[in-house]
């Protein structure tokens, strides 16, 4: 008889469901999953002065005061434990792995996840920073603590390099600069933010990333502090909202715009958002379109064809009772070829890979692709390898 | 039956979860009442047991139906899948979001300080 804890048990199940249902047999790309802190002073060592000297110094006050962050418990005052798994996970002395990224990497091979795409919690709002300068000096600090530290330390680790969106000419010097390094799969921007998408000034980072393969996501979060989000009195609320919303404007502003007609093969991906939504925006879209055309000049089809060329990530998958309803919703998409598995892990509304695989409408084939194959093409993984299979205690080079 | 732990093992609200002959199971001794569950939640499969336990939270409304007060009730409680946060009738089992989801219980017999749970045979949760 053994006692169970959420220390030494907590992902156990995750790990039974794998070998119960193959998913150890074949590639698992998570393409959204994340640690919590950003280590300010490890980041140091890749920025100027005065960068430098602040961000080393920053976890002796600055760095609660450094990162916007939204408001709300995503404990529900502990009712979910994930975060008090991965905080309290302990970590091996002779372990060379950076300290932030080891229980995530950790965590993986339970999960069946053999790749990867990490992004750090504490950025996901940084775009209400208000100080440009330090949003690029962030990005970076990230961007060669990421690519130098953090990826080498594991083959399954691969990131979408932040870029400070704040200024268009910083986002391509970072893409020159760091996207060709092993481990990049593409450069995200966080959707919560107040810079159109649209504007002159971001045309050469889309034509530089267009030219170099590399996708752009645009990873949503909450803001309740948000003006129309501040009359909602729960959590709850702002997150159901908030999510789906900043997509949706980032979104809408690609399509009218015409960014798809002017980089038709720049691969955008919407993080974060589930499913649900995305039916919702092509029929709106298509109905102002239709009214009013010539606000859209760019335009040769109707927003909703743009949109099925979009990639769009999988968490939180909304809960449907009718499977034949949730199936139109991926149809609608092309879910089969468009949607990547995303875990958003360690977050408290984390997806484990079954949600996709006990999908009953879905083929074994639709199942594997957008569990995987989708992204190892999407994110040019070549020869993928097994790396789940470690936590099964076998070796995999 | 398995012997799966003894009473004075158990803390009021803090499920004892064990892994027995393949089987997991999470004792709950809530106000002198003891409770078995299965350590699997519906939802997701993940390990409810490894959860907590807690007061249903509940809002009082005057005879206008203005809120009162919002409080923790005394009376029924939850088992909350430390996962997803799913809660479920410590009662009957039943989730709180869709009723169709429901744990698997144990019968549970108490002999002298010793709890002893029937892994082999599913109760019919009460509520």
């Amino acid at each position: 008889m053994t006692q169970l804890t959420i220390g030494q048990n907590f992902l156990d199940h995750a790990k039974e469901q794998g070998i119960k249902k193959g998913l150890y047999d074949f590639p698992i790309v998570d393409a959204d999953c994340h640690y919590i802190m950003t280590p300010l002073e490890e980041l140091a060592d890749f920025v100027e002065e005065p960068w430098k000297q602040r961000f080393k110094y920053a976890s002796m006050g600055a760095n609660l005061t450094t990162f916007p962050t939204d408001l709300g418990d995503r404990t529900i005052a502990g009712r979910t434990k994930v975060r008090e798994y991965y905080r309290t996970m302990p970590m091996p002395k002779e372990e060379t792995m950076p300290k932030t990224a080891y229980p995530l990497v950790k965590s993986l091979g339970p999960l069946a996840i053999d790749y990867a795409v990490v992004f750090p919690t504490d950025l996901l709002n940084f775009g209400l920073h208000p100080d440009s300068d330090m949003e690029v000096a962030i990005a970076f600090g990230y961007a060669g603590w990421m690519t130098e530290r953090v990826l080498p330390a594991d083959p399954s680790l691969k990131t979408m390099l932040y870029l400070p969106f704040s200024n268009p000419e910083a986002c391509v010097r970072l893409v020159k600069e760091y996207g060709d390094k092993p481990g990049v799969v593409g450069c995200l921007v966080t959707s919560v933010r107040y810079n159109p998408v649209h504007h002159n000034a971001y045309m050469p980072l889309y034509k530089l990333l267009e030219e170099k393969g590399l996708p752009l996501g645009f990873h949503t979060a909450a803001h309740w502090q948000e003006l129309p989000f501040r009359q909602l009195n729960t959590f709850l609320a702002s997150h159901a909202l908030g999510f789906p919303f900043y997509n949706m404007v980032q979104l809408t502003n690609l399509v009218i715009n015409g960014i798809p007609e002017r980089f038709p093969d720049l691969k955008i991906i919407m993080i974060e958002a589930g499913v649900a939504w995305i039916p919702f925006i092509m029929r709106r879209l298509d109905l102002d379109y239709s009214l009013r055309p010539s606000e859209a000049p760019l335009l040769k089809k109707k927003p909703s064809e743009y949109i099925k060329n979009f990639y769009f990530t999988t968490q939180p998958l909304e809960n449907y009772e009718n499977m034949e309803e949730m199936k139109m919703v991926f149809d609608i998409f092309d879910a089969e070829n468009q949607l990547l598995y995303a875990s958003d892990y360690p977050h408290q509304d984390f997806d484990t890979p079954s949600t996709i695989y006990d999908l009953p409408f879905l083929s074994e084939k639709a199942k594997r692709k957008i569990l995987g194959e989708n992204a190892l093409k999407l994110f040019n993984i070549k020869e993928p390898k097994l790396w789940a299979r470690r936590a099964l205690g076998e070796q995999v080079e | 039956m398995h012997k799966v732990c003894r009473l004075s093992d158990l803390t009021e609200k803090k499920p004892y979860t064990i892994r027995l002959e393949g089987k997991e199971v999470g004792v709950i001794r809530v106000k002198d009442k003891i409770y078995a569950y299965e350590n699997m939640c519906p939802h997701y499969g993940g390990p409810v047991c490894l959860g907590g336990v807690f007061g249903r939270v509940e809002l009082e409304l005057d005879e206008d139906k203005r809120v009162v007060r919002e409080y923790v009730s005394d009376d029924v409680f939850h088992l909350v899948c430390p996962w997803h946060g799913y809660e479920f009738d410590l009662e009957s089992g039943e989730c709180v979001f869709d009723s169709k989801l429901k744990l698997n219980r144990f019968p549970v017999t108490i002999k002298d300080d010793d709890v002893y749970v029937q892994l082999d045979q599913l109760e019919e949760a009460k509520r």
